[in-house]
């Protein structure tokens, strides 16, 4: 074992040390968000799971009153069994002051992941996300961007 | 704005067949603000509490006696909104369905299912 006892080798050690920590903090982050959400490579030519887990998400490409915005997300291709369903859908839009509108839970007695209702947006460009949670494969997130004459938060 | 409460009315299909996957429209006329008013964009934060908040906090739907789903909100949402979502008519049960608003007023409408 190394002799670490001379004041200038624990000083070269431990500014290594301590380079190493926040490097490798930043990579398990990284690889934590990245598995908190899943996204759809190629919306244009999804494989199997991404069609099953692909929201359809209807939202207006201009809203003229941002206090009564529509949207309607709809996932028929996805199974509401007992072991295999969706058990969320939440809609979040990050311009907005209210930057989470609200998360709907479901149940398989749903039979279908489907949910229309009207949103509160801001005044000008738009993202609003929405991001659904199967039982089995997370949370798959998709956005779709709109723009607002008259902002309604 | 709507300026006063009126109790929720909810529309089912007629005909409902076992196991249909059906389509509930529910309608609840609730004032809803998020209380913010903006104070200069120049500024940050751009927004501050201007009169007190009121929305629609949560939504219940009751299959029976079973919950089966629930819609939790913020004050994000839409001034008298309009719900829709699905349930499967697995049985003759009413379904009723409860909002619960931010100072925890409650307020419900039931219909029943009927499987023709």
């Amino acid at each position: 074992m190394t002799d670490l006892t001379t004041r200038r080798d624990f000083l070269r050690y431990a500014m290594v040390g301590g380079l190493m920590v926040p490097i490798t903090g930043v990579s398990l982050i990284d690889r934590a968000y990245a598995k908190a959400f899943n996204f759809i490579t190629d919306p244009e030519n999804p494989n199997e799971l991404e069609k099953m887990h692909m929201a359809k998400v209807t939202l207006p490409p201009v809203v003229e009153d941002g206090s009564q915005a529509p949207i309607q997300v709809e996932m028929n291709h996805h199974p509401m069994d007992d072991d295999h369903y969706i058990k969320s859908i939440q809609l979040v839009s990050f311009n907005d002051p209210v930057q989470t509108k609200g998360t709907f839970y479901l149940s398989p007695a749903n039979g279908e992941a489907f949910l229309s209702t009207q949103i509160r947006l801001n005044g000008g460009e738009s993202e609003v996300w929405v991001i659904s949670e199967c039982n089995q494969h997370g949370r798959w997130a998709t956005s779709r961007y709109t723009k607002v004459a008259a902002g309604g938060c | 704005m709507a300026d006063k409460i009126k109790p929720p009315r909810m529309r089912l299909g007629r005909n409902i067949k076992q196991d249909e996957v059906i389509k509930v429209k529910v309608r609840f006329e609730h004032p809803s603000f998020t209380g913010l008013g903006q104070v200069d964009t120049e500024t940050s934060p751009a927004f501050n509490r201007a009169v007190p908040v009121s929305f629609i906090r949560n939504m219940l739907v009751y299959y029976g006696e079973d919950l089966i789903s629930r819609f939790s909100m913020t004050s994000a949402i839409a001034d008298s909104p309009l719900f829709t979502f699905k349930i499967k008519a697995t049985k003759e049960a009413p379904l009723k369905v409860v909002f619960v608003g931010n100072a925890g007023e409650r307020w419900e409408t039931v219909k029943d299912i009927k499987i023709s």
